[in-house]
This record gives C-alpha cells, structure tokens and sequence, in this order.
C-alpha cells in the first residue's frame, strides 16, 4: 500500500537552547528551556500545546509523561522516542499523524539532554544489553569502537582514504562559521589539522568524533491552516521514511534502511535528490555522511569519496550538507543531535538559519541514524521538508 | 579447539549475542552447541582511547570482528599478526571485570 501523503501538515518554529560543553542542570530543564523557548518562538501559550513528543538519554527514569506534570500540562496525545539519533525525523513523522488524525492539535517536539564529565561514561556503560555483553568488555571504546571497524571496513572495501573523510569535517567546520551555536564553529579546520589529530580508535582521530555537550533542539507541528493563521513561515512534509535493522545479515554494515526505502521518499515528494536544495544528514562520524550520501541516492554505493573529491560540501558548494556545521561542529547534545537535522532542514527552508543560508532554499532533506546496541546503528529515518515562507 | 554458541535445538541456528528466543523461529529451546569457532577477520581497528580506567594500562588494543562460517559475527580482540580478511579462530579467556571475551588467533 501507498504511504499516504503528509498533505496538510505544517512544521514550525525551529528552536535551539544554545550548546555548553557542560552543564549541572538536569536534562528536565534543558527539555523545559526548548518548551518555552519554542512556544515562545510560536506566539502561543503553553494551553495551545496538546502534544509533546521527548527524546532524551539523561532523564534517568523520567519519559515524556512525567515532564507533563514538571510542566503543569495536560496534553491529549504523548510520544517518547528513544531511538537517539533518529529521534528527530521519526518525531515529526508521528506527530504529523498526530494532526491529520486530529489527536492532537499542536505538538512540541523537543530532543534535550544535559552532559557532564561522568555522564557519557555512565550512558555507554548501561547503554544496551548486547553492548554491555559483547562490546565494552572490548577496550570499552564506546560507540568509537563500533565506528571505528566500519569506517576501517568502509575504506578497505571502497578506496575511500582518510582524505575524504576529512573533507567532510573541514567542509562543515566551515559551515559552522557565523553559526553562534556552534561550539567549535569559531575554531577552524583545516585537512592538514584534520589528518594531524591524535588517534581514538584508528583509523577514527580526534576530528572524526563529536563532542558530547548539553543542549536541546525543538519544533512544533501543527496544521498547515493554522500555521498560516499565525502568520509562521513554515515547511511542508514532501515525504518521508523509516526503517529499523535493515540489511542485519551484512557482517559489518555499508549501509543502512535509507538504502532499502528511498525509492518511497522520492516517489512521495514527487522530486529526486537533484531537486534537494540542502541534505541535512546525521553525522556521528564522516563515513555515516559518506554512507547517507549514497543510500540516499546522491551518488552509487561505495562513490562518495569519488564524490567528496570533486563536489564541497560548503554552504555556497555544490552541494551543501549539514550547513550549520552539524554535530561535528556544534557538539553532540545527546537526542538533539537527532533532532538538528530537522531543525537545521527548518530554518533552512524558511529563511531562519542562525548561521549562513543556502540562497533561496525551498526543498530540504533531513536524515537520522541511531541507536548502536551492538555493532551499528539501527534506527534510520529521513523526511524531506518544502519552505512555505 | 572448538568453541561454544547457544544455538536453536529446534531450527539449529546460531547466534551471537546469546538471546532468550531464537532470533530466527522464536522459540526458546535454546542450548550451548559447539563449533569449530573458525572464521574470517572482517576488519580490525586499534583502541587509543578507554572509557575505563581498567583498560588503559593495556593500550593499545586491537579489536575486530570476526564473521563465523555458522554466521554470526563475534567482536573479539584480536592477536598481533593477524591480517584483515585472513581465516582466524576464536578463543575465549577472561578479560578485565572477570568478563569471558573472544580472542582471534590463528588457525592452528
């Protein structure tokens, strides 16, 4: 059966409580500073959201229905996404069904989490039980370890060289700059910085892996209707997919369920990739971009580093990726990094970039990519979003 | 030498990490089944960098996984010498925090 089209839809105010490297409040206040902020970016009040979709690794047994009470709310439709770095994409999926069924009106859509010296240590030391058996008594390398064979696999298999990955980092480094959110934007990069960085888990150096840090990113979806009635810029939802543990019989994954369903996405927004006026895509690591960049059909399997030897990346490139400088840049603010492809594809699209924007912009395509429980990320999502200004 | 999986009495396969059901036909007959823990090293990488205070005395380490002709892949140190995409065997010893880990080595 067809998937049934977004139609009516409408994705506003893009929201982002600025990073820090770390932070003593709580994930419950970074999650309450993305609420008000992005109520306050709507010009509404907390009585007009009737739906709140969470995404959080450090709320410790908090979900979404305890935040309703920290927050005096009473909405009528709830969703917690634990899925990390596809969090954002399949938030907004859920929370447009939301509208178009009516169950609910308006919905915050918030990733948040606070971060501190102990607490990535204590996120990948009871992060799964796969990876609490079978990968942390390896080196306890965390999720550096699990990226580290694929990029390592990536390159042997596909002539990628460390050359290409670094075009990546440089390329959204560059991007970061004017970006006030970005923690490392005022810090440039350049590929010989890049190839110089002490090794993590080679073939992975220093510039290959985000920084963890504080931080929350929010949206609101609501009816295209009364979107306009507000008077917001908005996007419209062309299309979008998700999948979970595709291609799980491939000993060490080269790509992921973008692979298996972007035939759908395309077919939905009735556009290709070459309509795309910025791809937003997660990047946890470049070879993720790398392998985005293909499973989403900007070029075949195994060409990206063909691809990143001949096309940028930048802003005013030829093909623009993670133009606020992504995670690589901004730091990883846990779930949020799951959500700033959506926000950055927002901001994009309605001419609300808090760095440099593609000129004209109208078709952005956001991507994410979580949850390693074992040996890689199962999780994927993508959406592309249309610029109603 | 040979090595242990848990493995499906029911459709006979094999997987890794040990699970409650079989991955493949949901059942939960499920029993250690030995295996000649041969393989081929996909790919390896070297750890520089520790999140526990346990491992860094030990550092460098290499890690890699290894793809098991019963079809499971196993991440495992790996033994110095060793080629990515060569045969290896697996060997379990224990590891730091008294955890049993996979170790690639040669096949003998």
């Amino acid at each position: 059966m067809a998937v049934r089209p977004f139609d009516g839809v409408a994705v506003v105010a893009p929201t982002t409580v600025p990073y820090v490297r770390h932070s003593d409040k709580p994930a419950h206040w970074w999650v309450g500073r993305a609420l008000h902020d992005v109520i306050a970016a709507a010009g509404l009040t907390k009585q007009d959201i009737d739906g709140l979709a969470l995404s959080s690794f450090t709320m410790g047994p908090d979900t979404t229905i305890a935040m309703t009470e920290h927050f005096d709310m009473a909405p009528r439709w709830i969703e917690w996404l634990p899925t990390g770095g596809a969090s954002g994409v399949m938030a907004l999926r859920r929370a447009a069904r939301a509208v178009q069924a009516g169950d609910a009106s308006i919905v915050a859509c918030i990733g948040a989490d606070t971060a501190n010296p102990e607490s990535f240590a204590r996120l990948v030391g009871n992060f799964s039980r796969f990876s609490d058996l079978a990968v942390r008594p390896y080196g306890a390398a965390g999720p550096n370890g699990n990226f580290a064979l694929i990029t390592a696999h990536y390159m042997a298999r596909f002539g990628a060289r460390r050359e290409d990955f670094g075009a990546i980092a440089v390329a959204q480094r560059t991007n970061a700059m004017g970006n006030p959110n970005a923690l490392l934007g005022g810090k440039g990069l350049s590929l010989a910085q890049y190839l110089a960085a002490p090794p993590i888990v080679e073939p992975l150096h220093l510039f290959d892996c985000v920084m963890p840090c504080a931080g929350a990113e929010a949206f609101l979806v609501m009816s295209e209707e009364r979107a306009q009635t507000l008077g917001l810029p908005h996007a419209t939802i062309r299309g979008s997919i998700e999948r979970h543990n595709a291609y799980f019989d491939e000993p060490v994954a080269t790509r992921a369920g973008w692979a298996m369903d972007r035939d759908s996405l395309y077919a939905q927004a009735g556009a290709g990739p070459e309509a795309m006026d910025c791809l937003q895509v997660y990047d946890d690591y470049p070879v993720i971009v790398a392998m985005q960049l293909e499973d989403l059909g900007f070029c075949a399997k195994g060409e990206a580093p063909q691809l990143l030897r001949q096309a940028s990346l930048a802003v005013d490139g030829d093909l623009p990726v993670n133009t606020c400088g992504g995670q690589l840049s901004c730091g990883q603010a846990g779930a949020a990094g799951g959500f700033l492809p959506v926000v950055e594809a927002l901001r994009q699209v309605t001419g609300q970039a808090l760095g440099r924007r593609v000129p004209g912009a109208r078709l952005a395509l956001a991507s994410g990519y979580g949850m390693v429980t074992y040996d890689r990320c199962l999780a994927t999502a993508a959406a592309i979003l249309e610029g109603r200004p | 030498m040979s090595i242990h999986l848990q493995g499906c009495t029911q459709c006979g396969a094999r997987q890794y990490p040990p699970r409650d059901l079989c991955r493949v036909c949901l059942t939960d007959t499920l029993a250690p089944m030995e295996d000649a823990g041969e393989g081929v090293l996909i790919v390896s990488a070297i750890v520089h960098r520790s999140l526990d205070s346990a491992f860094v005395g030990a550092l460098p380490l290499r890690i890699g996984t290894v793809w098991l002709d019963c079809g499971v892949r196993v991440t495992a140190f790996v033994d110095a010498g060793l080629v990515d995409g060569g045969r290896v065997c697996l060997r379990q010893e224990q590891g730091v925090h008294d955890a049993p880990v996979w170790h690639a080595g040669e096949v003998i």
